[in-house]
């Protein structure tokens, strides 16, 4: 099992590696000079030109990466090319929001996504069946920023009522503001992710439920429900944790549009920002934030998979 | 002059155009324009209610700015900041073309022109530093504290207000503490409005000497001081205690939140959140207040537009001035108008009509300098040996709101007239950065905020419209170079009104590059207890601080 982590480790750092190079160059291939966007249509050659030096753009290429890699391992991220505000800063400020609306939306999928999951199974072909079914293609279907501007605009529209907007109120400072403002967009983010957990959770369990030691169960004349949750629900659920797991790494770059939506000053909103103001400094360091972590849930759900299926560790 | 009401006391300076008139004759012998004081100014721009009423001390405004704010350095920010910072440093005065007769004192309180080229402002006494923590103490600004902001200004590559001082070779000399003196190497038209524009501020003199960070942070002589900047989401500025204008300002202080969500906005609006709110068109103005009675609408020229642009180094057919006359005449600006501004908005010349006065006369720019006529147009084809049309290539940035709505219009109306359109599509920064090197054959293209009409008319010009040749090289048209530069140079309010407008028919007579569209209005959206909110002169709106809030 160790030798097996360590593997998996020292793949996961060369990823890293070749992501955070991956990052740097795509952005340099963009046809565009950040300097003159940030600028703006008034600025002077001069101008331009002196913005370019102040933020190292007139460097060669590889000399900026250089200089980006020493930065990230001396854990100093750097200040933003527009704000000149420092990216571990914001970044420690906005996590916070990101967990938070991150936990509640894992919250909602498993709370959501497991019991209509079983119900599905266990009511296989009935009218309930296929109901949360329906429901589930909905979720899957919907555009989160589609079914976010709705949850926005129509109780304003109809009753003058809104969550709370622009401002991210703390969940320590007033926790029920902080629930009105995270409880829908993390209803939102989790009905996508609802509906696919619920779909594997049915497939995985009927598959389950057709198994002979399932059968034997029955047949030793065991409570159904302790079939269901103890011998059923156990062995399904190790596929459903893993694409859980993998779908927390996913729902990161479903807070970028989300955050932005209800004004949610976490780090898709920093990202969304960055992106949009050219900002490549904060561009680099958030995708590769994101990928740092996708590449440890990857590993963290490759580990707890050869922890609960030995035969993995072997293959 | 005083009447009672404060900003006729000692802010408020209004002048009559004849006034003003007047005043620039008698610049040459030394007459003041402060001098020139006139009437209230109530009449000037639309103003909503609390005029008639006692003002509440006390509140905040919930503002709203659509994009996130690029910081608020008075010296390098150019986004969202430029409505705030104005508001936190203070300026000499604040001056725009947009509202012509208008000049708001500052940091100034008098100004004379011994000469054409001399500027002597008198400062204001009394005009306090707010409380900080940035090294800089509770003390009277003055003339030094100017010339270090214009000084560093100046040294500084990247400065919003660099570019003007070097391209006029302005300077500067703090006579004393309480005088001013601004010189230009030449008579220039604009000067007042390049000073008394929203970036031409003011910054303590420790800020500079200590080199401090102001893209998070400041503070001023002026009616509020920066509190709280959290990037993407809020700056909050709070009431200065020493303004020198008490008892000014009324709010408490202001909440600058970013909403880039439009429905967000709406439904923060509409559930009072915030104060303010701009409506995408009057449709959406007006079904907003039939929704909700106690919304205010405000209609407020827009002194932008969109345009088309040929570039005739990269695509020479645009040499043939018969070609660019055949693509002015396939463009129907009504029917822009009717499908995209919903009627609400009046075709622009080469000066917007936004800029009143120097904007040719709408009848004359639809009869005879930019009339729609597909007929006229393919005879010019014809005429310069395109019988069965031309193909042109037509970069536009996307996705773009505004441009997006645009493009089937143009391609539709060209079309008609046999202009077939191979088109180029990139996003917004490529399309920026390809605009600034001047790389495309043409463009549709975004224009920012002109309150003078000193940009339009540079964009026909040899050097184009930042003097440096970015963009365009205009007409390569030396007598067109001149007439810019006539209405650039020309001091006196009534002749420069005339020679900017000999510019534009020199300019119509050349067969001009830039076509501008149309220019619409800006609909804003209040609620009935904001008092005070100024509209229809521009950017000079943030020189007041006499908003209040009735509830």
């Amino acid at each position: 099992m160790q030798a097996y982590i360590i593997r998996r480790l020292m793949a996961a750092v060369v990823t890293v590696f070749v992501l955070s190079l991956a990052v740097f160059w795509l952005l340099r291939l963009i046809p565009t000079d950040p300097a003159v966007l940030i600028l703006g249509m008034n600025a002077t050659d001069e101008q331009v030109q002196g913005l370019r030096h102040e933020m190292g753009l007139d460097k060669p290429i590889l000399q900026q990466y250089l200089d980006w890699m020493q930065q990230l391992l001396t854990g100093n991220l750097g200040r933003s090319f527009v704000t000149h505000s420092d990216v571990g800063d914001e970044i420690l400020s906005r996590l916070p929001v990101t967990l938070e609306l991150l936990a509640l939306t894992v919250a909602f999928t498993v709370l959501f996504g497991i019991p209509f999951g079983i119900i599905s199974a266990v009511y296989q072909n009935s009218l309930l069946d296929y109901g949360v079914r329906v429901v589930a293609v909905f979720g899957l279907s919907i555009p989160t920023f589609w079914l976010a501007t709705l949850v926005i605009l129509v109780p304003a529209q109809q009753w003058g009522y809104s969550p709370p907007i622009a401002q991210t109120v703390g969940l320590l400072e007033d926790p029920w503001d902080n629930l009105r403002q995270f409880v829908p967009p993390a209803l939102i983010l989790g009905l996508t992710a609802a509906a696919g957990i619920m779909r594997l959770t049915r497939s995985s369990l009927l598959e389950v439920l057709r198994q002979d030691y399932i059968r034997t169960a029955r047949a030793k004349g065991l409570q159904e429900r302790l079939v269901i949750l103890r011998h059923g629900l156990k062995n399904s659920l190790v596929p459903v944790v893993t694409v859980l797991g993998l779908q927390v790494a996913g729902l990161l770059g479903g807070t970028v549009i989300i955050e932005s939506i209800f004004t949610l000053r976490g780090l898709g909103q920093y990202t969304f920002e960055a992106l949009f103001r050219r900002d490549f400094l904060v561009v680099q360091t958030m995708a590769l934030y994101i990928a740092v972590v996708v590449v440890l849930m990857n590993l963290l759900v490759d580990i707890l998979y050869a922890w609960l299926d030995p035969r993995i560790r072997y293959s | 002059m005083s009447n009672g009401n404060y900003w006729n006391d000692i802010f408020w300076r209004r002048m009559s155009r004849r006034r003003l008139l007047q005043t620039g004759a008698a610049a040459g012998i030394g007459l003041g324009i402060a001098a020139a004081c006139g009437d209230s100014g109530q009449e000037e721009g639309a103003q909503q209610g609390g005029e008639s009423e006692e003002a509440k001390p006390g509140g905040r405004l919930q503002y709203v700015s659509s994009v996130n704010f690029d910081g608020v350095d008075p010296f390098r920010s150019i986004a969202a900041g430029t409505a705030i910072y104005p508001r936190v440093y203070n300026s000499l005065l604040r001056a725009t073309a947009a509202a012509a007769d208008t000049r708001v004192f500052d940091l100034a309180q008098e100004l004379e022109q011994p000469d054409e080229v001399t500027y002597v402002f008198k400062i204001r006494p009394s005009v306090k530093m707010a409380p900080n923590s940035l090294g800089a103490p509770e003390r009277d600004l003055d003339a030094n504290d100017a010339l270090a902001s214009y000084e560093y200004a100046k040294s500084v590559p990247e400065s919003n207000h660099g570019a003007f001082i070097k391209q006029y070779n302005v300077t500067f000399q703090a006579q004393d503490a309480s005088t001013f003196i601004v010189k230009t190497d030449g008579p220039y038209a604009w000067t007042l409005e390049r000073l008394g524009s929203p970036i031409a501020c003011i910054v303590p003199r420790e800020f500079i000497q200590n080199n401090v960070d102001l893209k998070q942070q400041g503070a001023g002589g002026n009616a509020f001081f920066i509190r709280a900047y959290r990037d993407g989401e809020v700056v909050s500025v709070d009431r200065n205690p020493n303004y020198w204008n008490q008892p000014l300002p009324y709010l408490e202080g202001i909440d600058y939140r970013v909403i880039t969500d439009r429905a967000t906005w709406r439904a923060a609006l509409l559930s009072q959140q915030v104060h303010y709110y701009s409506a995408e068109n009057s449709r959406e103005a007006e079904d907003l207040v039939r929704q909700q009675g106690r919304l205010v609408y405000i209609k407020d020229p827009s002194y932008s537009y969109v345009s088309f642009i040929m570039n005739p180094d990269v695509d020479p057919q645009y040499r043939d001035p018969r070609i660019r006359r055949a693509i002015s005449r396939a463009i129907n600006r009504e029917e822009f108008i009717n499908t995209i501004a919903l009627g609400d908005a009046r075709p622009s010349g080469v000066v917007h009509w936004s800029l009143t006065d120097y904007a040719l006369p709408e009848e004359e720019l639809n009869e005879r300098y930019q009339p729609f006529d597909v007929n006229e147009a393919k005879q010019l084809l014809r005429e310069a040996g395109h019988p069965n049309g031309i193909t042109i290539r037509m970069m536009y940035p996307t996705p773009q709101p505004t441009i997006d709505r645009y493009v089937p219009v143009l391609l539709s109306q060209f079309q008609a007239a046999g202009i077939q359109v191979q088109q180029e599509p990139v996003d917004f920064a490529t399309w920026l950065n390809r605009y600034r090197q001047r790389d495309y054959a043409s463009s549709l293209s975004l224009n920012q905020v002109y309150e003078t009409p000193e940009t339009p008319l540079n964009w026909h010009i040899s050097v184009g419209p930042i003097g440096d040749g970015s963009y365009t090289r205009g007409l390569q048209d030396p007598e067109v170079d001149a007439a810019v530069r006539k209405a650039n140079t020309t001091l006196d309010v009534e002749q420069r009104i005339e020679a900017v407008k000999e510019a534009q028919r020199l300019i119509y007579s050349k067969d001009p590059l830039m076509l501008n569209i149309y220019t619409s209005y800006s609909n804003i959206l209040l609620w009935n207890f904001v008092k005070n909110y100024r509209s229809g002169i521009g950017t000079l709106t943030l020189a007041y601080n006499d908003i209040w809030l009735d509830r």
